[in-house]
């Protein structure tokens, strides 16, 4: 898979695969293109900025407004922190980002893609983020992977530690991410089967 | 239950492909621990899960959730053991690498049965109104004193009708998984760590000790 040439050893992984009854291109259409927004992934990721808001509310900043849209396609978009490492059309799509994912502001850390897999900097974490589908029978497997690697023994207690406490809930959302996408490749066949209007 | 088996000779993948190569969900989480592989299973199998109060909470909730029948007082045993006593069965092993656990159920009855299927009829097995659920408790030795350990679950419906009843179950019982992994593996990487330092520890003492 493409995401071993990114982060061949790692620290964590996630990986949530699901059974998908449309085609492989309407699954990774869907990938790119599905809004991300979902009550509960919404409510974890409000739980993980509560901090940072705290913090910005004392001091009298503003509070970041949420995006009305999040999708893969446009994760680019999302901000400075991801970058598109690989894509092969149709079958993965490979984004990663660097920081100190355990301070309040993520400690973005901007790498170009080709900066990615050198990038050995101390007290880092490199997470990689694979989807990517295959065809099994006469549907499609999802499959959704978060690896994390961190740079050395300081951020690996201290990525750890946080894993402790943030664990949980990104597996929460990466199986809510998985049933969204599923949700919307299957719409979209049905839609092209003409069972739905 | 089945008899434990030794992994067939049918090439080097992973055990767990040969019995369920597609399945309707599957969850793998991967972690590394600072112990030797040979450690970190044993640990793994002989861990007691609910001497973890949250696990033995959400297995609690679970059964309210459900309105099962209270269990009576367990004690206190290994994951391995206590899953074999509740009817999984093994699949295959790979000594001190790999071990595949199985069985067919409807996880989503309150008072939930676990059948084990022998390890030959597993794959075919399509008895309907069924899952057929596989796990594993996988360790890969990356050093002398570094692990990566996995474990991974994968289920599958035998019908459609079985299909639609464990994805409306698992859509609040997966949440439940997620949590017991969550608070299971550092639990398992904290005494396999504890366990390989304190050997490292013995070690020199002992050796030292038997020195002429």
């Amino acid at each position: 898979m493409l995401i071993d040439r990114y982060l061949p050893t790692f620290d964590e992984t996630y990986i949530y695969e699901a059974s998908v009854k449309a085609t492989p291109d309407e699954t990774y259409a869907a990938i790119r293109e599905t809004n991300l927004k979902d009550p509960v992934i919404d409510f974890l990721f409000d739980l993980r900025e509560l901090p940072r808001n705290v913090a910005r509310r004392l001091r009298g900043e503003p509070v970041a407004a949420r995006p009305p849209r999040v999708t893969f396609g446009q994760i680019m978009q999302q901000g400075p922190e991801w970058v598109v490492l690989a894509e092969e059309a149709g079958v993965e799509l490979v984004i990663g980002s660097i920081g100190r994912f355990w301070r309040k502001d993520y400690g973005s850390h901007k790498v170009a893609q080709p900066d990615f897999i050198p990038f050995r900097e101390p007290g880092y974490a490199k997470l990689a983020i694979s989807l990517s589908v295959r065809a099994a029978g006469e549907g499609t497997i999802l499959r959704y992977e978060a690896r994390t690697a961190t740079t050395d023994e300081t951020a690996q207690r201290t990525f750890r530690r946080y894993w402790r406490i943030i664990g949980a809930g990104v597996g929460i959302v990466m199986r809510r991410v998985v049933r969204r996408i599923k949700a919307a490749a299957e719409q979209k066949e049905l839609h092209a089967a003409g069972a739905l209007p | 239950m089945t008899t434990a088996t030794a992994a067939p000779a049918r090439g080097r993948g992973r055990l767990i492909n040969w019995f369920m190569p597609v399945a309707d969900i599957t969850e793998r989480h991967e972690t590394l621990v600072h112990a030797p592989a040979n450690i970190v299973l044993d640990v793994a199998k002989t861990f007691d899960m609910q001497s973890v109060p949250l696990i033995r909470a959400i297995i609690w909730m679970r059964g309210k959730i459900l309105g099962a029948t209270p269990l009576p007082a367990r004690r206190p045993q290994g994951l391995v053991a206590e899953t074999l006593g509740m009817g999984w069965g093994v699949l295959a092993e790979r000594p001190g690498r790999e071990l595949v656990i199985g069985a067919v159920t409807q996880p989503w009855q309150a008072n939930v049965k676990f059948t084990a299927v022998a390890p030959d009829r597993f794959g075919a097995f399509a008895e309907p109104d069924l899952v057929k659920i596989v796990w594993t408790l996988e360790v890969e030795p990356l050093g002398p004193a570094l692990t990566r350990f996995r474990t991974e679950t994968r289920a599958v419906a035998t019908d459609g009708t079985a299909q639609r009843k464990f994805l409306r179950y698992w859509r609040w019982a997966g949440v439940g998984m997620v949590l017991i992994r969550w608070l299971l593996l550092p639990a398992l990487r904290r005494e396999a760590e504890r366990r390989a330092s304190s050997a490292t520890v013995r070690t020199p003492a002992t050796s030292r000790g038997a020195a002429p």
